[in-house]
C-alpha cells in the first residue's frame, strides 16, 4: 500500500512537473540519461561559484520583500520567501560580498536581515514554512535565522538586528525542555539530534553577548545529543521522520552543528573538544563509505550503508563544507581531497546554460531532479550550501597554494646558504 | 617451494617484471594464475555504464582520439625519456606506430611458455576455481601482482604465506596513489613488502624501504621507479623469506591512514613537488 502510494506521488510530480517547458525537459532528459558535465569539462570554481549566487539573487528578487524564495519549482516556478533559510543566507552574501569585494551582495544581505525583523513574532520566535502559509512557531527555523541576526549585527553594529537576535535566543531557551531537547514547536513535535544546528547559533549568540543561559541551552543539548552516536559514528534521531534511513542533509546538519559548537567552545584546540571528535568521527565513516562506493547516496541507514540511488546535492554541498572545516581543523588533507570531489559531483549537476532563470545556476534538491529530497525543485539552501562549499575550496587551496610557495622560499633560501 | 602468482592477464609489464626478478632471485615460479579476459571491447552497456559515470564527452573524445594516446606503455615511455608522444611515435614515413621498446618486451604468457611456467585464466579470482587451481598447483607461497580485493577463502590456500608490494610505507599509507598521498604529506618514498591479511595493506609488515625520488620529475616517472623497485623487494623477500631470514611485524591500524584516489588539484601540488625534486623526510 505504501509503495503504490509512493508511486501515486511520484506519477502526481511527474505530472506536474510542466516538463512541456524546453528549460524542464532539457533537465529531465539531462537527468534520465545522467548528462552531468564531465569532471575535465567543468568550469573554474568561481563560475560555478558566481552562479549559484546570481540565482540567490534572483531567488531574493523573486518575491520583492527581501527574503530568499525558498525555492524554484518546476510545478509553479518561484515560491514566496522563506524565513528560515534566508536567515542562513544572510552570512553567505556577507561572504560574497567579501570575497569578491563587492557592496552589493552586502546590501542584498542587509534587505535579507531586514526582511526577517519584518516576520519575526511578537514572541521572538520565527515561523516554519515560507510566508504563504500562516506558520506557527518553529525550533529549527528559528535558530536558522537567529544564525543571520547574529551576523548582521556583527557586521553593522545595529542594535535592532542584536535585540531581534536576543528575542529569538529567549524564546529557544523559554520552549527547551528540562532533558536539553526541544519538542514543543520541532518538527512533528519529537526531538532531534540535527538540532545540534540550532545550539550553534545559540553559541554564536553567547559568544557576541556573553549571556550565559545561552551557553547553557546550547550545552544542554549538545550533551544530549552525544549518547545518541554509535560506535561506528552513526547519529540516532537525526532524521526529519524517518530516523532508519535518513536524508544525508539532516546528517550533515547535525555534523556541522558539532563541528561549529566545538570550535567556539574551545577554538585554542577544537580538534580536541568532544563536540568536534563526535563530528569527526561520523565525517570519517561518511567519507569512508563515500570514497569505497564512489557515489554518495541520499539516505543511509545504520550502517552507513546507502539505501537509496538518488543522491541528495544538499547534503553533498553540506558535506563538502564539513569535510573542508575538518580539514582545516585537522589538516588531514583526505577531507580536503574529498570534498573537492563531491563539490565537483554537485558543479556536474549545475546548469548554468539553462535560459530559465528560475534553474540556470541553481542546485537541484535531488540529482536526479525526481530523487525524493525536495522533487522537481531547486531549494535556495541548496545553493547556499554549494556557495558556501566554493567559497571554503578556493580558501583552503589558496591557503595551501601560499603555503607551497613559502615552503619553496624556504628551501631555496636553505639552498642559498649552503 | 611452489611459488605462485595471482594478477591479472593484461598486467604483461608488472607480472614479467615480477617474474624476472624472482628468477635473479635464483627462484623458480610454478605457476601463474590470472584473471581471464580485460574489458577489451566496449559493449553497449559498458558504454551506458561509462557515459553515467564520466558523461558523454570524454567517451566520445576517447572514441576518435589516436588509439596510441591512450596507450598507457606510451605514457611511461614518456615519463622516462621525456620524449614528447608525436615526436617518439612518428616513423620516417610520417605514420604512426609503436616503437617496440614501448610494448613489454613479452606478455606473460610468451614468457611462462619460455620459462616452463604453468599459467591459468580464471574468470574470477575469489572464485572456487581459482582456489582449486592453487591447491593443485599446491602452493606454498602466493604472490600479489597487481589484483583486487582477495577474500580469505584464497588466502586460505597458500601453506607459508600470501605476500603482496604496496607503493608505500606501511603502516603510514595505505589505500590509493599512496606513493601521491607520501609526497602530499612529506614524508618520505618507498615500498613495503608484507603479508597479505584480510583488510585492505593492513598485514604483518616484512621489509620496508625508502626510495629517493628526486630525480622524477613528474608522477609517471615516479611511479615507473617505485614500481620498479617494489617488483624487485618483492622478490627479495621471497627469497629472505624462504630462507626463514625475515620477521614479520604486526601492523597497528591506528599509525596509519586509508588513503583513496588523490583529486587532479592535489595532483597538481604533487608534481610541482616532484618537479623541483622533491627529497622528501628520508628520515621519517
Amino acid at each position: 500500500m505504501a509503495a503504490l502510494r509512493t508511486m501515486a506521488k511520484q506519477l502526481r510530480n511527474l505530472l506536474e512537473a510542466r516538463l512541456y517547458r524546453p528549460s524542464h525537459l532539457r533537465i529531465g532528459l539531462q537527468d534520465y540519461f545522467d548528462l552531468r558535465t564531465p569532471a575535465r569539462a567543468l568550469q573554474s570554481t568561481p563560475i560555478h561559484l558566481s552562479a549559484a549566487i546570481d540565482w540567490l539573487g534572483r531567488a531574493q528578487d523573486a518575491n520583492g520583500d527581501g527574503g530568499v524564495a525558498a525555492r524554484y519549482r518546476f510545478s509553479h516556478g518561484w515560491t514566496a520567501s522563506y524565513p528560515e533559510t534566508t536567515g542562513y543566507i544572510i552570512p553567505t552574501f556577507f561572504n560574497y560580498a567579501t570575497f569578491i569585494r563587492d557592496e552589493r551582495y552586502r546590501q542584498r544581505a542587509l534587505r535579507m536581515a531586514d526582511w526577517l525583523l519584518s516576520v519575526q513574532h511578537e514572541n521572538g520566535a520565527f515561523p516554519g514554512h515560507d510566508v504563504s502559509q500562516k506558520g506557527e512557531p518553529r525550533v529549527f527555523n528559528t535558530g536558522q535565522a537567529l544564525l543571520g541576526l547574529v551576523r548582521a549585527f556583527r557586521e553593522t553594529g545595529k542594535e535592532i538586528y542584536l535585540q531581534a537576535g536576543l528575542r529569538a535566543g529567549d524564546w529557544l531557551v523559554a520552549m527547551q525542555e528540562a532533558n536539553g531537547t526541544w519538542n514543543k514547536f520541532a518538527y512533528y513535535q519529537r526531538p532531534h539530534t540535527y538540532y545540534t544546528e540550532v545550539d550553534w547559533p545559540l553559541l554564536e549568540l553567547f559568544a557576541t553577548t556573553q549571556t550565559v543561559s545561552y551557553y547553557e541551552a546550547a550545552a544542554k543539548h549538545l550533551n544530549w545529543t552525544l549518547p545518541h552516536q554509535q560506535p561506528n559514528g552513526w547519529i540516532d534521531k537525526c532524521g526529519f521522520r524517518d530516523d532508519a534511513a535518513p536524508f544525508l542533509h539532516t546528517i550533515a546538519y547535525t555534523i556541522q552543528g558539532w563541528l561549529e559548537s566545538g570550535a567556539i567552545l574551545q577554538p585554542e584546540q577544537p580538534v580536541k573538544n568532544i563536540y568536534v571528535q563526535a563530528a569527526l568521527r561520523a565525517a570519517e565513516a561518511l567519507l569512508h563509505r563515500y570514497e569505497i562506493r564512489g557515489f554518495m547516496a541520499g539516505q543511509f541507514d545504520r550502517s552507513w550503508q546507502g539505501t537509496v540511488t538518488y543522491s541528495c546535492l544538499t547534503g553533498n554541498a553540506q558535506t563538502a563544507i564539513n569535510w573542508l572545516r575538518l580539514y582545516e581543523l585537522t589538516r588531514d588533507a583526505r577531507f580536503l581531497n574529498s570534498a573537492l570531489k563531491l563539490n565537483d559531483y554537485v558543479k556536474s549537476t549545475q546548469d548554468l546554460k539553462n535560459n530559465n532563470p528560475g534553474t540556470r545556476g541553481g542546485i537541484k534538491g535531488s540529482q536526479p531532479v525526481w530523487g525524493r529530497y525536495i522533487s522537481y525543485s531547486y531549494p535556495n539552501w541548496a545553493a547556499k550550501f554549494f556557495a558556501d562549499a566554493l567559497m571554503l575550496e578556493v580558501k583552503l587551496l589558496r591557503e595551501l597554494e601560499r603555503q607551497e610557495e613559502r615552503d619553496e622560499y624556504r628551501h631555496s633560501l636553505q639552498n642559498l646558504e649552503s | 617451494m611452489n611459488i605462485v602468482i595471482l594478477c591479472k592477464i593484461w598486467n604483461h609489464k608488472k607480472v614479467v617484471e615480477i617474474l624476472q626478478a624472482l628468477r635473479a632471485q635464483e627462484l623458480r615460479v610454478r605457476g601463474v594464475v590470472a584473471l581471464a579476459a580485460p574489458p577489451s571491447r566496449t559493449t553497449f552497456a559498458q558504454a551506458v555504464r561509462k557515459a553515467r559515470e564520466h558523461g558523454v564527452a570524454p567517451m566520445l573524445a576517447h572514441f576518435f582520439s589516436n588509439p596510441v594516446d591512450r596507450d598507457e606503455h606510451l605514457h611511461e615511455f614518456v615519463a622516462v625519456n621525456g620524449v614528447h608522444p608525436t615526436a617518439a611515435l612518428r616513423s620516417r614515413n610520417g605514420q604512426l606506430h609503436l616503437e617496440n621498446n614501448l610494448r613489454p618486451q613479452l606478455t606473460i604468457a610468451e614468457y611462462a611458455r619460455q620459462h616452463q611456467i604453468e599459467m591459468t585464466c580464471v574468470e574470477d579470482l575469489n572464485s572456487p576455481t581459482c582456489a582449486a587451481v592453487l591447491q593443485h598447483m599446491r602452493t606454498d607461497i602466493l604472490l600479489f601482482g597487481g589484483v583486487p580485493i582477495i577474500r580469505a577463502n584464497i588466502l586460505a590456500v597458500p601453506k607459508i604465506c600470501t605476500l603482496n608490494v604496496h607503493m608505500a610505507l606501511l603502516p603510514e599509507f595505505r589505500g590509493m596513489n599512496v606513493a601521491e598521498w607520501s609526497i602530499f604529506n612529506g614524508a618520505a618514498v618507498g615500498v613495503t613488502v608484507h603479508q597479505v591479511d584480510a583488510g585492505v595493506d593492513t598485514g604483518a609488515i616484512l621489509y620496508r624501504e625508502k626510495i629517493d625520488v628526486a630525480d622524477c620529475g613528474t608522477i609517471a616517472a615516479m611511479r615507473v621507479k617505485v614500481s620498479r623497485q617494489q617488483h624487485l623487494a618483492l622478490a627479495q623477500c621471497t627469497r629472505l623469506l624462504i630462507e626463514n631470514k625475515l620477521t614479520p611485524t604486526p601492523q597497528h591500524k591506528a599509525e596509519g591512514k586509508q588513503y583513496y584516489f588523490m583529486h587532479e588539484k592535489l595532483k597538481k601540488i604533487v608534481e610541482r613537488r616532484l618537479a623541483k625534486g622533491y627529497q622528501g623526510n628520508l628520515d621519517r
